[in-house]
């Protein structure tokens, strides 16, 4: 433990931020967030307690933090359709989502656990509003220059058949991936 | 005498519950000078007080919360 006189020589780092979402991500996943307290986080993060509190002011903003963390690591941070395509871009979307679910498996079950906790969706209401709709301008902007007659309803069901995909990938042994793929890559013709 | 120069983060536990008048809690701390920023985290079982400071003491925060009835004890990290 470092005492309050050098506390300003040995600011903790970065490092240790990680340390903490990661710890965090697995117990609100696992145990739920209203069950992990912030004690359990430090015993899992092997840190002190009040090392959290240097760089959270509370759990709910950690949840904040673990949000952040997974919009980067997923790739799921919208930053629009830049110079690509829409057709460059759907590609990329579905790419990059397959991606997730097949080789961040673990990653993608702790999300999914995650974002169907009641107390979750409530501390990250405007931060999940706020990507979700930047995601959905994004889609139906895509789909109404690709041509549909339904750019909304389009943009809606790619990102069901998204949410569906993953779950049964994680429930199902042999779920053929691959295949699902390249079926939704032939019918966005990508 | 780094605290004059430099902004300390300081974590404390405290006391703070139902009982305690928030509202002279909330003009205490917002009225320190040498407080910037400060929240308490009343879920958490420990009612962990945060507070962003320069120019003042650890202790002089943990002196002046006496007169809300409040008892901090600094934490560790």
């Amino acid at each position: 433990m470092k005492t309050t006189n050098i506390k300003t020589l040995t600011k903790p780092t970065n490092d240790v931020q990680q340390k903490i979402i990661a710890a965090a991500l697995e117990l609100f996943a696992v145990n739920g967030y209203s069950a992990t307290s912030v004690d359990s986080i430090a015993t899992k993060a092997k840190i002190s307690k009040g090392l959290i509190y240097y760089y959270f002011r509370s759990k709910e903003d950690i949840l904040k933090g673990v949000f952040g963390y997974l919009l980067t690591k997923t790739g799921m941070l919208y930053e629009g359709t830049g110079n690509r395509t829409p057709q460059q871009f759907l590609k990329k979307l579905v790419d990059d989502s397959f991606r997730l679910i097949v080789r961040q498996k673990k990653l993608y079950r702790l999300i999914l656990a995650l974002t169907i906790q009641p107390e979750v969706v409530k501390g990250l209401r405007v931060e999940l509003e706020s990507v979700r709709k930047l995601w959905m301008e994004g889609l139906v902007q895509v789909f109404a220059a690709l041509g549909y007659a339904q750019p909304e309803t389009e943009a809606y069901l790619l990102v069901a058949l998204f949410d569906g995909i993953g779950l049964a990938y994680l429930s199902m042994p042999d779920y053929p991936i691959q295949e699902i793929q390249q079926v939704l890559e032939n019918k966005y013709n990508l | 005498m780094l605290w004059l120069m430099e902004e300390m983060i300081w974590i404390y536990k405290t006391n703070v519950s139902v009982a305690t008048d928030f509202t002279a809690l909330r003009r205490l701390l917002d009225n320190t000078p040498g407080i910037q920023t400060w929240s308490i985290d009343l879920e958490d079982c420990d009612k962990v007080l945060r507070v962003v400071a320069k120019g003042i003491q650890s202790k002089d925060v943990v002196d002046m919360l006496v007169s809300c009835q409040v008892q901090a004890t600094e934490l560790p990290y």
